[in-house]
């Protein structure tokens, strides 16, 4: 019996989000969501990493790592999967359009270093996903990370110009958007039925 | 040197403080602050990883091509915690079991990255070392005070010890990931209001 | 200037591949040293899990548990990827139902990827005489509480489930009390004991003396 891929897609984009439940992917998330432009930027780019890694890692630990016995170094493994991906990613960027290259600046190397994508790709094995299922889970961790990066940089843009009381400005007034956030994202939980 | 390295116990831990301040590194340990003992695993991993890694980068620091920069200090990292991983799996294995993931996540700890990169590739290997220790006590005295007060309210219990009665009815959103985001901004606003200004005064 | 690149390139290359050979090497050394008490332990978790789930009270130290294990599990052998287990509890009044019967190791899906249980059904092959999960993904907070204890207990004795009412009543013969906002998974657990049952049917085992 298998969980269907649809409901791992809606489950990793809402009621499961990466980021508002998991807290991954914090760091860039804190430093990048002042503004809507850039935020979707990197949004779009971890979605597009995370799409192609999950699968990618799930195929180099399935079919090398647990052959040769040698799962315990799968961090290693995965990260460097992940930088490779980026690099490629960087390369395509800068061809194609050099504003996105600017405005992403210097957040593209991080994505290498963004816990959301590793953690997708850890989550992934830990939960024995099958093949399909972690490509769903990858497009919809992505997909769940653009979406909470975007409310909020959209929320920040709209409070920019109040007064906060002193202390609350920055991270702090973040920090409270996305626990509104979290439980308004948990209100969902139960609305995909079972079987 | 002495009084330079103390100097940096007092930035690392207060005035600089990595959560508090650079709002640095919350990824990966947050997740695990509902319960005090897994924080306090987690955040001994943590300080190991970043120290060592300083430490051994700094030691190679003249070797490494500026190119590839990043991949050796995230190999590097990831070299240590795949070490703090084994060790606990041998010694420890029903905490790690409960981490799960998260062991794997201080490679993208961006502490580790940051602390590595701003200090231990430009510095000699003792200061690099130290600097690596004591940003990671600073990072772990916000994250076990953030899960004592999760795990009190969420579950009635410190460390695993029912401290409130049965009585006591437990705060679920505090094992939940809200409570968490609000009671650090709750911690960053005392602090960044409070208690900042009165030390820069000083 | 070109053949400058490319040499800088191939001395890049040659640092990467140098480090990551020995950091390699070094952790396989490290790892051939902990490979056995990491098997070791995985082991002993399991044997932990079976006698939680047939109702053991645990002794405190890692060789007692042993002894235990060994004096009242027996290991059938694995069907379907199911591990099967026969126990005797002599902690029990030898009367009581519950007092022996067997014990299944097996998997299934929970909310968020698969849980893996330990269920012993108690010797007329109907009574549940405990679960213990050994593994689940649940939201930590909601459906991660599967793992407390109050939640595991309630089914010990229980022969059918035909209700699920909320966690602040009682439940009675045949109900089972869920968790607050993880009715789902509370759901999933159910499904999953009674696949075990299922699974005690198919392998026609007989009723122990």
């Amino acid at each position: 019996m298998n969980i269907s891929s649809i409901a791992i897609l809606f489950g990793s984009i809402i009621t499961g989000n990466i980021l508002l439940s998991y807290y991954l992917g914090m760091c860039s998330f804190l430093s990048i969501s002042r503004e809507l432009k850039s935020a979707i930027g990197l949004g779009v780019a971890v979605t597009f990493v995370m799409a192609i890694t999950t699968p990618l890692n799930w195929i180099v630990y399935n079919i090398i790592l647990v052959p040769l016995n040698i799962t315990y170094l799968r961090f290693i493994v995965f990260i460097m999967v992940i930088a490779g991906i980026v690099q490629i990613l960087e390369m395509i960027i800068e061809r194609f359009s050099q504003t996105l290259y600017y405005s992403l600046g210097i957040f593209l190397p991080l994505i290498t270093v963004n816990c959301a994508i590793l953690g997708v790709n850890l989550f992934m094995i830990i939960r024995q996903y099958s093949f399909i299922n972690s490509i769903f889970y990858g497009i919809g961790s992505g997909i769940g990370w653009l979406l909470a990066i975007t409310l909020l940089a959209a929320i920040k843009q709209k409070i920019s110009k109040n007064i906060l009381p002193k202390g609350v400005e920055g991270a702090a007034i973040s920090l409270i958007i996305s626990g509104i956030m979290a439980i308004a994202f948990m209100g969902f939980s139960g609305i995909i039925p079972i079987n | 040197m002495v009084k330079k390295n103390n100097s940096m116990f007092k930035e690392n831990i207060i005035t600089n403080n990595p959560i508090l301040v650079q709002v640095l590194g919350i990824c990966s340990t947050l997740a695990v602050t509902n319960s005090v003992k897994n924080t306090i695993v987690m955040c001994i991993g943590l300080i190991f990883t970043v120290s060592l890694s300083s430490f051994s980068l700094s030691i190679i620091r003249k070797l490494i091509p500026s190119k590839v920069r990043m991949i050796i200090e995230v190999l590097v990292i990831s070299f240590w915690v795949i070490i703090v991983d084994l060790a606990l799996k041998a010694y420890l294995p029903e905490i790690s079991k409960q981490l799960g993931p998260y062991v794997g996540l201080i490679i993208t700890n961006c502490i580790v990255m940051g602390r590595t990169e701003a200090f231990g590739l430009q510095n000699p290997p003792i200061p690099s070392f130290l600097d690596g220790l004591t940003s990671g006590l600073g990072y772990s005295i916000v994250l076990i005070f953030i899960a004592i007060i999760r795990e009190l309210l969420g579950a009635g219990s410190i460390y695993g010890f029912k401290l409130l009665g049965s009585n006591w009815v437990s705060w679920n959103i505090m094992i939940m990931a809200p409570g968490a985001f609000f009671l650090l901004a709750l911690i960053i606003w005392i602090v960044k209001g409070y208690f900042l200004p009165k030390i820069e005064k000083k | 200037m070109k053949k400058d690149k490319i040499n800088d390139l191939f001395k890049n290359l040659i640092v990467v591949i140098i480090i990551s050979i020995i950091l390699i090497s070094i952790l396989a050394i490290i790892y051939s040293f902990t490979q056995d008490r990491i098997k070791e332990n995985e082991t002993i978790f399991k044997k932990k899990a079976v006698l939680i789930a047939a109702g053991f009270a645990l002794p405190a130290k890692y060789s007692q548990i042993i002894e235990l294990y060994n004096s009242s599990i027996k290991e059938i052998g694995v069907q379907n990827k199911v591990e099967i287990f026969s126990y005797i509890n002599k902690q029990i009044d030898q009367e009581n139902v519950l007092s022996k019967g067997y014990v299944l190791i097996f998997s299934g899906p929970g909310l968020w990827g698969e849980i893996t249980m330990a269920l012993a059904i108690a010797n007329d092959l109907e009574t549940i005489a405990g679960i213990e999960i050994i593994s689940q993904n649940e939201t930590p907070g909601l459906g991660g509480r599967i793992v407390e204890s109050w939640f595991k207990n309630q089914f010990k004795g229980k022969n059918k489930i035909s209700k699920i009412i909320s966690e602040k009543e009682i439940p009675a013969e045949d109900e089972i009390a869920s968790i607050t906002g993880a009715t789902n998974t509370t759901k999933y657990v159910l499904n999953l004991i009674n696949i075990g049952k299922q699974y005690i049917k198919s392998f026609n085992l007989p009723k122990l003396d």
